[in-house]
């Protein structure tokens, strides 16, 4: 019988090894201190944004990443104990559903509002927008005219009639794009347009932004919604086939009403129970810098969200276009009925 | 001192609505040795399951060494029983050597444990054997150390289902006198369920039959062969004639003359081969045919009331005549 | 001197059912089933919240039916592929059959998720294959990403589960049976018919059951391939509506499905046969294959291989190339994935031992403990947040209690897996074993421990196995549950995929892949060595 305790001794060693493998001090007292992050972005290039800020102000970070709404839902079931200092996430609506549940707190800080454009952050200062995306259309060059497609009406036109790429309803930025349609134009007229787009669907909606803008470099469709740095990271990206694929098909940036292209945002807020409150507001401050704008637009070919800050490469040779006033904030209300609206048309 | 090692007071088991053992009542001395004989399906393994515990009765109390473990209002472990069991599948433990086996059940430091379990199986000539696992030896062998293994941790009762029935003719009988002489070393009382009445009747002090789930007899093995009191038990203890009859006036007519009857009505008239004698004179038949078995020969006669076997001392043919020894007779309810 | 007895409740009435007292092992049981119930009462709670989420119903219906069509594309597809390769490789010799043994069990290590990656990639419309064949002159229009795709997907992911259960199921206890059949002159087909498939029901039965809750529990490669099934519809409640409550109620069918599945796969195996001592340590003895007979059967194991393995494996693997990996990073989500891994294989396997033991004395709450692994991990996560909410506020920051918490998560998550292999190797021991060892003196716990438990080491070791190659995969739990600055391979994998870096999310599935390997290769060898 004996020989079966080094086994769960080895076990139990694996396990606290793991254990001690990590720093989990959540509150430290330490010099600097630490801010606990949750974040639903998960791009590498946010880990060296973190290191720079620990660099620059000797805040540790300690960070989970996850969906955005577990997320939430993880800050609910912690309630009053719950360590999150910083919520961080990559679509407007999933930051009013936080902001709705109570779990964000308002902050007030000039450089904040100075950095960052009202219009893409909450008034009352619980949420600010970092970085920018577009939702807009890569059309194959051969096909399509730049000019056949300078509106959102157009992409539901019957000029592309079976002739469009979109992934399934279920993604946020199509959510919120079409929140943001309904908040533009009512209901019918957006309905309307939800229907033309299911009319002109090339195939059921499949696959990612990227397979979209792929699809449309096999032929399978003229034209496809995207976020901007997909297309961004296509075109400058290692893979030889990719940025072949990008010499054919382009960029186009639809206006709506005329003012301008459709954007989200990342952001984030401080949390409602942050027990390091001044270094999340750092955080949050250190994330609205040109330097943190400029890091996360470099490396994830996002937008700054500031006009003062200049897009780098690769990003600004696509940078120069008119960005729609709209407040984000408007997107999150308008979700639940935009999905009712997509799922009605048949938009799986 | 004399306090019987086993005690069963009108135990009762059911499965579903059919009583397995119904209302037994018996007592076992110590030292003593107990055949459960019967049918299939006469209860005799769900019995031995009860007095080992590894079943629970629904009426009835059973008491080991006087003491009560079973009954309304009360339960004692398997494990606290110090009774043991060989299983009729001897269910060795697969993934440890006979040594490890007999081991088993015994307390103690690992050295001192190790040292009994070798001297037992020394005593059933198997220390040889001992680091081999059970998928390793002869079917004999495993019977031994499944014996070894029970009776190791020295228990004052030891139970064993149908022990022998899975070994061959010349290994049984070894394999029998051993559990004779180790049972009788140990002092340790025992229940042997068996079929075989001839396997039982050598080595047991007591016989117990079963039918139906009722005890229907008990006592010593010569008793139970010579006045079984049913037909069942009759047979069960070896070759009998049975013939029907019919009792009037606390007697029955035989072919063998008048015997005397408890009851009235149908009865069946049970009398032994081995009791049964050629004569010049009695009752007339022929015989039908005539078998060697072995140390005699057992002819089938064919009489006014019916067939008849016969012990006889060698072939027998044509006309004979036959008589029963004097209280050969017996009458049996019908 | 005083009685040892313990008092015994005599309930009358009680039928055929074995009236004995509650043991230890008997509470230890329960206790085990219970902490796996936990969430799923979590989910049922978080059901009956309210709610004003609103959902097409024309959507749940559509939904529903897509789930039963993979379950209708799936169960054979697995049943046949896994137990055909077992009986092969089981009971013949041909070309590469000592690589096909252990090579067939490898998939059980790509997450579906991954394989789902790895042929849309390979298959899409704009992807280099699709292009190459075009520029060659082959038009081909099908599509990886429908209904047929996805039952192509998850079979070659799940196939694993009924491969070892049925190998397990194909060594000792059997050889006497197929080789009494083989001298009666059974014919191959016969004898795989008539004797094998009697044999193996009850193996293909429980691998089958977990390869079926697997399908109705993915989310990953059905999400990816754009095949919209109930989890879908969960995802999208939760994620979309942000209602949990909503999500929470669309799991019950899911474990509606689950449980009828359970019951059915304990229909098959009420012709489950015992194992004496005296048929144990025999092996099967093989058949040389020769002509093409030992073509086909080469050909077969290795379409299987080179479908489930070598072609998506290869291809992440050319993806991967094209990107550096991040040693640092990789290596100490290996160290997380890893350690998780054991400590969650050894708590899963206690309290599946626990209940699998028990499970004659609990048989309804012993069957409900497996429900979660038909549960979606997101569904899981609902129901687990009440359990870790507790935790949470009583060792806020404690970085040990969160992985505990983890490692709870996993056993409730994956108990089914641990229970399944373990009841079927259960099963196949006399229970005279278990007496014997009562009566020499042990109570119900220490017999368990030294007579059941050493009995069952290989379904214990294939239970091991697939917990931990699970954990391994383990995607949504891990993400809401885990501790700070705690990453996992499949969350490296994840968040990459999301992302859509199919190049960079290839290292860390090749490092599970890795990872699972030397198990994999150990265990289906020790499958054919074990006794029992």
């Amino acid at each position: 019988m004996t020989h079966r305790l080094p086994v769960f001794a080895a076990i139990a060693a694996a396990l606290v090894l793991s254990a001690c493998g990590q720093s989990g001090d959540t509150n430290a007292a330490e010099e600097g201190g630490v801010v606990n992050l949750y974040t639903a972005r998960h791009y590498d290039s946010d880990l060296m944004l973190y290191e720079r800020f620990t660099e620059q102000t000797g805040i540790r970070v300690n960070r989970i990443e996850g969906n955005a709404d577990q997320l939430l839902a993880r800050m609910q079931a912690e309630g009053d104990a719950s360590p999150a200092d910083v919520f961080v996430t990559a679509d407007a609506g999933a930051l009013w559903r936080v902001q709705n549940a109570g779990l964000l707190q308002p902050v007030q800080s000039e450089t904040l509002n100075a950095a960052i454009p009202a219009n893409l952050r909450d008034p009352e200062g619980r949420w600010f927008g970092f970085s920018r995306r577009a939702r807009i259309v890569a059309y194959d060059q051969a096909r399509v005219q730049p000019a056949e497609i300078d509106t959102y009406e157009e992409i539901a036109s019957p000029r592309f009639r079976g002739q469009l790429c979109v992934r399934s309803a279920d993604s946020v930025y199509n959510l919120s794009l079409v929140g943001a349609l309904i908040e533009a134009w009512g209901p019918d007229r957006a309905r309307q347009w939800v229907e033309g787009v299911v009319a002109n669907m090339a195939r059921p909606p499949e696959g990612g932004d990227r397979d979209q803008i792929r699809a449309v470099g096999a032929g399978v469709c003229q034209i496809a919604l995207t976020n901007s740095y997909y297309y961004i990271r296509l075109a400058s990206g290692d893979d030889a086939a990719d940025r072949e694929i990008t010499t054919r098909v382009k960029l186009a940036f639809p206006s709506l009403d005329g003012q301008g292209a459709h954007v989200n945002i990342s952001g984030g807020g401080v949390a409602a129970n942050a027990p390091n409150r001044a270094n999340a507001i750092r955080l949050l401050e250190y994330l609205a810098s040109a330097e943190a704008q400029t890091l996360v637009s470099q490396h994830n070919n996002e937008y700054p969200a500031s006009p003062n800050v200049p897009a780098p490469a690769p990003v600004d040779a696509y940078a120069d276009f008119q960005a729609h006033p709209m407040p984000v904030s408007a997107y999150g209300p308008r979700q639940a009925e935009a999905l009712a609206m997509m799922s009605a048309a048949g938009w799986r | 001192m004399a306090e019987p090692a086993i005690t069963l007071d009108r135990i009762t088991r059911r499965f579903g609505d059919r009583a397995a053992v119904d209302d037994v009542s018996l007592s076992l001395a110590e030292g003593r040795i107990l055949a459960l004989l019967g049918p299939s399906g006469g209860g005799k393994t769900t019995l031995l399951r009860l007095i080992a515990g590894l079943e629970a009765p629904d009426a009835g109390t059973l008491s080991i060494a006087g003491r009560p473990v079973a009954g309304p209002g009360l339960w004692m472990p398997v494990e606290q029983r110090g009774v043991a069991l060989v299983f009729q599948d001897l269910a060795l433990f697969p993934h440890m050597t006979a040594l490890q086996n007999v081991a088993f059940g015994l307390k103690g430091a690992t050295s001192d444990r190790r040292a009994r379990a070798l001297a037992w199986l020394d005593r059933v000539g198997l220390a040889d054997l001992a680091h081999r696992h059970p998928h390793a030896l002869s079917g004999g062998e495993q019977q031994r150390v499944a014996l070894a293994r029970a009776l190791a941790p020295e228990p004052r009762v030891v139970l064993f289902d149908e022990p022998f029935s899975a070994l061959d003719a010349h290994l049984r009988q070894s394999v029998r006198d051993d559990v004779a002489r180790l049972l009788r070393d140990s002092g340790a009382s025992a229940v042997i369920v068996t079929h075989d009445a001839q396997e039982a009747m050598g080595m047991v002090d007591a016989l117990a039959i079963l039918e139906g789930g009722r005890l229907i007899q008990m006592d010593t093995p010569q008793a139970v062969y010579d006045h079984p009191i049913t037909a069942t038990a009759a047979r069960l203890l070896g070759p009998v004639n049975l013939l029907p009859g019919q009792a009037e006036g606390g007697a029955v007519e035989t072919p063998f003359g008048r015997v005397a009857s408890a009851q009235e009505g149908p009865v069946q008239i049970a009398v032994r081969p081995e009791r049964l004698h050629l004569a010049q004179a009695g009752l007339a038949g022929h015989v039908a045919g005539c078998a060697f078995a072995g140390d005699c020969w057992i002819a089938t006669v064919e009489t006014t009331a019916g067939p008849l076997r016969v012990r006889v001392s060698g072939p027998t043919q044509g006309q004979v005549h036959l008589v029963a020894e004097p209280g050969a007779v017996r009458v049996l309810p019908g | 001197m005083a009685l040892t007895a313990t008092s015994l409740e005599s309930s009358s009435g009680g039928r055929s059912r074995k009236r004995r007292p509650p043991s230890l092992l008997h509470v230890l049981a329960l206790a085990a089933a219970l902490i796996a119930l936990v969430p799923l009462i979590g989910v049922i709670a978080a059901a009956l919240g309210s709610t004003d989420a609103r959902f097409a119903p024309s959507d749940l219906v559509r939904y529903g039916l897509t789930s039963l069509g993979l379950l209708a594309l799936v169960l054979p597809s697995v049943s046949i592929l896994g137990s055909a390769a077992a009986w092969l490789v089981s009971l013949y010799r041909f070309p590469g059959r000592d690589l096909f043994t252990w090579m067939l069990a490898m998939p059980l290590a790509l997450p579906a998720f991954a394989l789902a990656y790895g042929y849309a990639d390979l298959l899409d419309v704009g992807g280099p294959f699709r292009l190459w064949l075009r520029d060659a002159g082959l038009g081909w229009s099908g599509s990886i990403r429908t209904l047929w795709g996805a039952g192509l997907i998850l079979t070659l992911a799940f196939y694993p589960y009924v491969y070892l259960t049925v190998r397990s199921a194909l060594t000792a206890p059997a050889a006497r049976t197929i080789e009494a059949a083989r001298l009666l002159g059974a014919s191959p087909v016969g004898l795989a018919m008539r004797v094998g498939l009697p044999l193996a029901r009850p193996a293909i039965a429980a691998g089958a059951a977990l390869a079926a809750m697997e399908t109705l529990a993915d989310y990953g490669a059905v999400q990816f391939l754009g095949v919209q099934t109930l989890t879908t519809g969960v995802v999208r409640a939760w994620f979309v509506l942000g209602s949990v409550e909503t999500a929470a109620r669309l799991a019950l069918p899911l474990l509606a499905l689950a449980a009828v599945l359970l019951w059915l796969e304990r229909q098959n195996r009420a012709g489950r046969y015992a194992e004496s001592a005296r048929s144990q340590g025999r092996r099967i003895a093989l058949v040389q294959l020769k002509g093409p007979a030992a073509s086909l059967a080469t050909a077969f194991c290795g379409l299987i291989i080179l479908l489930g393995l070598v072609i998506p494996l290869g291809w992440l693997t050319v993806s991967a190339l094209d990107v550096a990996p991040e040693i640092g990073r990789i290596a100490g989500a290996a160290r997380n994935s890893f350690g998780l891994g054991l400590a969650g294989a050894a708590a899963t396997l206690v309290l599946a031992a626990a209940i699998a033991l028990g499970a004659p004395r609990i048989p309804v709450t012993a069957r409900l403990a497996s429900l979660g692994y038909a549960t979606p991990g997101a569904v899981m996560a609902i129901g687990l947040l009440v359990p870790a909410a507790a935790v949470w506020s009583g060792f806020a920051g404690s970085t040990l209690a969160a992985l505990g918490l983890l490692v709870f998560a996993y056993a409730a998550r994956l108990m089914a897996a641990a229970v399944e292999p373990l009841e079927a190797g259960l099963a196949r021991i006399t229970p005279t074993m278990g007496e014997a060892a009562r009566l020499l003196g042990r109570n119900e716990v220490a017999t368990a421990w030294s007579v059941q438990l050493p009995m069952i080491v290989g379904p214990a070791l294939t239970a091991a196995l697939i917990v931990f190659v699970d954990i391994l995969k383990e995607l949504p739990a891990t993400l809401i549950l885990r501790p700070f600055n705690f990453d996992t391979l499949a969350v490296m994998a994840d968040n990459y995929a999301r992302d859509e870096r199919l190049a960079n999310a290839g290292w860390p599935v090749l490092v599970i892949v890795l990872l699972t390997l030397p198990a994999t290769w150990w265990l289906t060898g020790r499958i054919g060595a074990v006794r029992g």
